[in-house]
């Protein structure tokens, strides 16, 4: 009879080890539309990632690097779930149409509530804020092959996007900021990210701003 | 027996309740407000001030930013299973040629006659043996590159019994099974052929391959006709062959079986339906639940708690008991008609005076007074085996949460024990006899969900 106990005891220790999103068996059988970035990373924070189309669409080749083909919608949210980061993306894409970036959204009925989006083409860079376009840059563009550094920030009502070292766009936004960061590749490209990180900004603002008194 | 059949029950419910059902999602919104306070105050200074000379000025500027952050978290509901379901029974065909255990129908109609120790089987019975599952879980398995329709579960309990033996029953808990379903129907209620194999570890060790072909599932109850093949091993240490009479031996065998089985509280989803919120749900019941138990005023000369050593008169005389309750709405004029059954109905309305039925069929009229409140239930229920009664009554529903309700029962009902049981369960819950007679009672029901108008679907 203690046997069996230990059995059953081993038995439910291994199904309980194998029950978390990481684990590879849990993610194969059970969960093969997500995966994970930066795990087991001391610098970087874990980014956990879920493809909302066909699950073939994407294959992630290493630890912070993925790969995804012509039409298809990757979301992104760190780990720790904070809503203002700074999202750090190297880009290539291969096709005509470009990649579009959306945030200050949710995957959960998207492209049905508002959102910022943005469309880096080689034809330009474009900001969308609720379907309006409130930022063209025909100066900017993606180059088909070559690697594009972008980075994303939300902070507070701040957006900034920055494509290399030229900013596209610096402004604010009434829409609340949110965990998640959705890539959708465009008609005919398809696109390589690599290096992806997000940087925690939730921790860092002063919620309470009190400036020094004044006598005139 | 009875120990083990409670234990069951209760490791069946806890197994149920630590099943992931329901998956949430959160989604959190960060909101930044920004706003400066602009203050200023002038404090005269008191007393003269002379004139002719320069004199800072008493006017104090304050300015204050604010830059306030909250988060609105919005949580989303969702099924996080393919199949949920209470208990399944089957009756088969096929596995065994003599002493067959005759359970009748979907393995619920044992006759009371044969509920005895020293029944012995029949040989010309229909069915020869039942299959019962205790509590049923299943989920969706994403493997073959997300191949459609997979899922892998087990049970609380299974009980394979061939034929009326005891030693050759075949005994797990928590077997494990792969299915695979092939949809010829997906709408409510869902049609559609399941293939599955499943072994069981302990304390018997078999494997179950079944071809069925699957309708249901609407308010819980499902239909299915199985075709399947059983191997199994009891070795000497299980307890069906530790406590028969010859304990020293193994029992190995093979059969395929014919089934045909019912499952109550047994709820399916789609696969796709596991990515639609809880609320979005589309709903075939008036009301359904787990049990139903109250206490009973009736006329009766002698109440069913008085004991022989206890005569002083009790206020209540009788009891009711519905185990696995659907009340199905019938869509048809306003959709308010329902036809429902229970698993398990038990009236007593007097120590002599009692019946007992498996699957009543019961037709109401669901009344609702106050939305999400109060809702009456006229009914007429015939109950035709083992005992032969009609129950007229109904039911005014108060709703205290999603899975509790209190009842005011009230009704009518006449007919007579079938005779026929052994002694042993007469002598407990008295000698059985006609009966006719009206109660008022009070209902509690546990883990039952009564709908609303609008959470129908044949109202949307």
């Amino acid at each position: 009879m203690k046997k069996i106990i230990y059995i059953i005891l081993m038995l439910t220790l291994f199904i309980q080890s194998c029950w978390y999103p990481q684990n590879t068996i849990y993610n194969n059988y059970f969960a093969p539309d997500r995966f994970y970035l930066n795990t087991n990373s001391i610098d970087f924070d874990e980014i956990s990632c879920l493809i909302v189309t066909n699950i073939d669409s994407v294959t992630k080749y290493s630890s912070n690097a993925f790969t995804m083909t012509p039409n298809q919608i990757v979301a992104m949210k760190s780990f720790k779930s904070y809503t203002q980061y700074k999202a750090d993306i190297t880009t290539k894409i291969t096709g005509n149409q470009g990649i579009r970036f959306s945030f200050r959204t949710i995957i959960d009925q998207y492209n049905k509530i508002p959102d910022i989006g943005f469309d880096f083409t080689p034809e330009g860079c474009f900001v969308f804020e609720n379907g309006i376009q409130i930022r063209s840059v025909d100066s900017i563009k993606a180059k088909i092959g070559e690697k594009s550094r972008i980075l994303i920030e939300n902070y507070g009502k701040l957006v900034n996007i920055i494509v290399d070292c030229d900013t596209v766009y610096y402004g604010k936004t009434n829409l609340p900021s949110t965990e998640q960061l959705i890539i959708k590749t465009l008609n005919n490209t398809s696109a390589e990210l690599s290096g992806i990180i997000f940087n925690n900004l939730n921790s860092d603002i002063n919620i309470f701003e009190k400036q020094p008194i004044i006598t005139k | 027996m009875k120990k083990l059949i409670l234990l069951s029950i209760l490791v069946t419910i806890l197994a149920l309740m630590s099943c992931s059902h329901t998956r949430v999602e959160e989604d959190t919104f960060t909101i930044t407000i920004r706003d400066t306070t602009y203050q200023r105050f002038v404090n005269n200074a008191p007393g003269n001030q002379d004139n002719g000379q320069i004199m800072p000025s008493s006017r104090t500027f304050n300015n204050i930013r604010f830059v306030n952050q909250y988060d609105s978290i919005v949580t989303r509901h969702y099924p996080d299973f393919i199949r949920l379901g209470f208990f399944e029974s089957i009756g088969i065909m096929g596995s065994s040629s003599k002493n067959k255990l005759a359970p009748g129908l979907f393995g619920l109609f044992h006759d009371p006659e044969n509920l005895t120790e020293t029944f012995k089987g029949d040989d010309n019975a229909t069915f020869s043996g039942a299959i019962y599952k205790l509590g049923i879980y299943e989920y969706r398995l994403r493997w073959f590159r997300d191949a459609k329709n997979w899922t892998i579960g087990t049970h609380a309990l299974e009980y394979i019994a061939p034929d009326v033996w005891i030693d050759n029953a075949l005994i797990s808990i928590f077997p494990l099974y792969l299915r695979k379903r092939y949809f010829l129907r997906e709408e409510i209620p869902y049609i559609a052929v399941t293939l599955g194999g499943g072994i069981g570890w302990w304390p018997s060790q078999y494997l179950n391959l079944a071809a069925s072909l699957d309708l249901g599932s609407i308010g819980g109850l499902n239909l299915r006709t199985y075709l399947g093949f059983i191997a199994g091993y009891n070795s000497s240490s299980t307890p069906q062959i530790k406590n028969s009479n010859n304990p020293d031996r193994t029992i190995s065998q093979a059969f395929p079986y014919f089934g045909l089985g019912l499952s109550v509280l047994d709820f399916h989803n789609l696969p796709k339906e596991t990515e639609t919120e809880w609320k979005f749900h589309e709903h075939s019941s008036w009301d359904v639940g787990l049990l139903q138990i109250g206490m009973l005023y009736t006329t009766a000369d002698e109440s069913v708690f008085q004991t022989k050593n206890d005569t002083t008169e009790k206020i209540f005389k009788g009891l009711s008991l519905k185990l696995a309750n659907a009340q199905i709405a019938i869509p048809i004029l306003n959709n308010r008609f329902y036809a429902g059954t229970s698993l398990l109905n038990i009236i007593l309305l007097g120590k002599k005076e009692w019946g007992f039925s498996i699957l009543p069929i019961r037709l109401g009229y669901w009344l609702v007074l106050i939305e999400d409140e109060l809702s009456l239930d006229p009914f007429i229920e015939y109950n035709y085996f083992p005992s032969n009664f009609i129950n007229l009554g109904s039911r005014l529903n108060l709703k205290i949460s999603e899975n509790l309700n209190l009842s005011l029962l009230f009704g009518f009902a006449t007919g007579k024990t079938d005779l026929g049981y052994d002694k042993s369960i007469t002598d407990e819950i008295g000698l059985p006899g006609e009966f006719s007679r009206p109660y008022i009672g009070i209902n509690i029901n546990i883990w039952d969900r009564i709908f609303y108008p609008q959470e129908l679907r044949y109202n949307k």
